[in-house]
């Protein structure tokens, strides 16, 4: 009778997986993250005169800064990942990061993390974006891949900029924005310049009109340009420009309880009877001569 | 009338003959049903085979007289007739018999004569008739109050309604004709409307009816039906009465998340009926040997098994 062949011994030698020591490891470096962090506890006044000179190191420097996004038919913008980065870098004695935890149907859902060290107080914020187009049907694997590093950077910018007090980076953000928007003073040569920079990027006046939601140069204000830097950012992350300047298509939604009432008042109105002209008062005949009221029998 | 006209229509007096005609081709909400939520063999079946489904069923058969009860109330009893409970036991068959009694001649006579009253009629049980009555009676007595205190009676707007409007387009993306027959429409106040018949019209029950039966995709398909054909409507209400006394109405509007949840469903299925089309294959539920987990419950005792 043949004996099975024994398994190689190296395979035998292969230690299992202590299941026990990565939590362990990561403990110990946390511990010891922690322990340096109160040893060399940060500076606010520092943290903010640091991260001010970083964002406002160059005008490119300030407009990375700056995100742009739709929403409700508009454009807005923000504080983009890069200003997240720079803050969390300058406020020091913090651990951070994004992932994608889930994919659940039609949406990916990634996980932001923000540790403080030296407070120990920690942030986590989920992002969840849809992995279908406006057809339902789903991405490729390349998109949904895509999809999931935007939405994990997203959820990463989001923890910190919550873990991180706003009181803290506000001022920093608005400094920013000085730099790369310019004030009402310098407005009318920045968004010349800013439409030149898009021209040359093979954008036309009327599409960064028709983006912004402007009739016209005359109505873009500082958020409009504000917009435009995160539009702008948009192109320099090589998202095709026409997929930044597509005008949103109006909701598909089209109907609503609302319609029903609207009808009702109207056909209401159109079924009530017109009201009887009011009979004139009847003017009494007068004596042509006298201005008397003539008596009822000669009216 | 020609289902293969490509024209974007609204049409009023389509007959059934012609509506109902079922074709592989020309999406019909219904259609889309069986070939998204059963498979694409389910919908070929269906569209050939118009025979062999319950459609003519007393289901049906009370469904149009409900509709009839509630939009054409003047129309209801010369359309539909109910057997008295009276009526003799129908010996019609004992005609020809040698030597039927008179109580057989007589119960002959009474059946040729209820018959010759009713040439045409549709008839119903007295249940059936008075079912069917009292729900349309419901709806058209319902009252609806809107802001400014204005009210509108069920009646007065499918009074003010034209019914059974058909419509025919082509879809723009997928290059599919469909079709779609709305109860009630009102072209100047931009209305579509449904009338159903439930169990339970209440809030939930009814979200409930609406995912089961897709009543959002239909919301969705008429929608764009009447889009495409150049009158987009405001609103397509759903008025809802209850099957049993004291036969309670209700009416419900798909909110807008609903609404785009429907067009992402039709859409979903008018690109499948497009594969199918293009490729002519009409698979069923698998083409390969797929792998299936169980459900959620199916675990709910995972643990009390091993204790």
């Amino acid at each position: 009778m043949n004996r099975p062949a024994e398994p190689e011994l190296m395979e035998r030698e292969i230690p299992s997986a202590d299941i026990g020591t990565l939590p362990a490891i990561l403990r110990a470096e946390i511990d010891g993250q922690i322990a340096t962090a109160h040893a060399f506890p940060r500076s606010v006044v520092n943290f903010i005169k640091e991260s001010k000179t970083l964002v406002t190191l160059d005008v490119e420097m300030a407009e990375a800064c700056i995100y742009a996004l739709p929403r409700g038919g508009k454009t807005i913008a923000g504080p983009s990942v890069r200003f997240a980065e720079i803050i969390a870098n300058s406020f020091g004695n913090n651990r951070f990061g994004g992932r994608v935890v889930a994919e659940e149907g039609n949406f990916i859902v990634a996980q932001g993390v923000y540790h403080d060290l030296e407070k120990n107080s920690q942030c986590t914020f989920e992002v969840k974006r849809r992995i279908t187009d406006k057809y339902g049907k789903r991405y490729n694997d390349d998109m949904i891949g895509v999809t999931g590093n935007a939405a994990a950077s997203i959820a990463m910018r989001n923890a910190i900029l919550r873990g991180v007090p706003k009181a803290f980076w506000q001022s920093i953000y608005d400094a920013a924005r000085q730099v790369a928007v310019g004030d009402a003073s310098t407005l009318s040569a920045d968004r010349e310049r800013a439409l030149g920079w898009f021209l040359k990027a093979g954008i036309t006046n009327e599409q960064v009109f028709a983006k912004l939601g402007v009739k016209g140069i005359e109505d873009i204000g500082i958020a409009e340009m504000e917009a435009l830097v995160g539009l702008k950012n948009m192109l320099k992350d090589g998202i095709p420009g026409e997929v930044v300047f597509a005008v949103d298509e109006p909701p598909q939604a089209q109907t609503s309880a609302g319609g029903l009432a609207d009808a009702a008042v109207a056909m209401k109105n159109k079924k009530k009877p017109a009201e009887p002209a009011k009979e004139a008062a009847k003017e009494p005949q007068r004596d042509p001569d006298t201005g008397e009221v003539l008596p009822e029998e000669l009216q | 009338m020609s289902l293969d006209e490509h024209r974007n229509v609204i049409l009023h007096n389509v007959p059934e003959s012609v509506y109902y005609t079922r074709q592989l081709a020309v999406a019909s909400n219904s259609g889309l049903k069986i070939l998204d939520e059963q498979s694409p063999r389910h919908y070929q079946h269906w569209c050939e085979n118009p025979d062999n489904d319950d459609d003519a069923t007393a289901g049906l058969i009370f469904g149009k007289a409900f509709h009839c009860a509630t939009l054409e109330p003047d129309k209801f009893a010369t359309v539909y007739s109910v057997l008295p409970a009276d009526a003799p036991r129908d010996l019609r068959r004992y005609r020809n018999a040698k030597r039927p009694n008179s109580d057989t001649l007589a119960a002959i006579d009474w059946w040729d004569a209820w018959e010759a009253s009713n040439v045409g009629r549709i008839m119903l049980s007295a249940a059936s008739y008075d079912q069917a009555a009292y729900m349309g009676e419901s709806l058209r007595a319902y009252r609806m109050t809107f802001p400014g205190n204005v009210d509108l009676t069920g009646g007065e707007l499918f009074d003010s309604c034209e019914k059974e409007v058909t419509l025919f387009w082509t879809d723009e993306e997928t290059g599919i004709r469909c079709k779609a027959r709305a109860d009630i429409h009102n072209a100047e106040f931009r209305l579509g409307g449904d009338l159903k018949s439930v169990l339970d019209g209440s809030r939930e029950a009814f979200a409930r009816s609406i995912v089961r039966y897709r009543y959002h995709v239909q919301n969705a398909h008429y929608g764009d039906g009447y889009k495409t054909c150049g009158q987009p409507i405001s609103s397509f209400p759903f008025f809802c009465v209850e099957k049993t006394a004291p036969f309670v109405v209700a009416s419900w509007h798909v909110d807008a998340m609903a609404e785009e949840r429907g067009y992402a469903i039709r859409r979903r299925s008018l690109l499948k009926l497009k594969r199918c089309l293009e490729e002519d294959r009409w698979p069923g539920h698998t083409s390969t040997l797929e792998t299936l987990s169980l459900p959620a419950y199916a675990f709910y005792d995972a643990e009390e098994t091993n204790a």
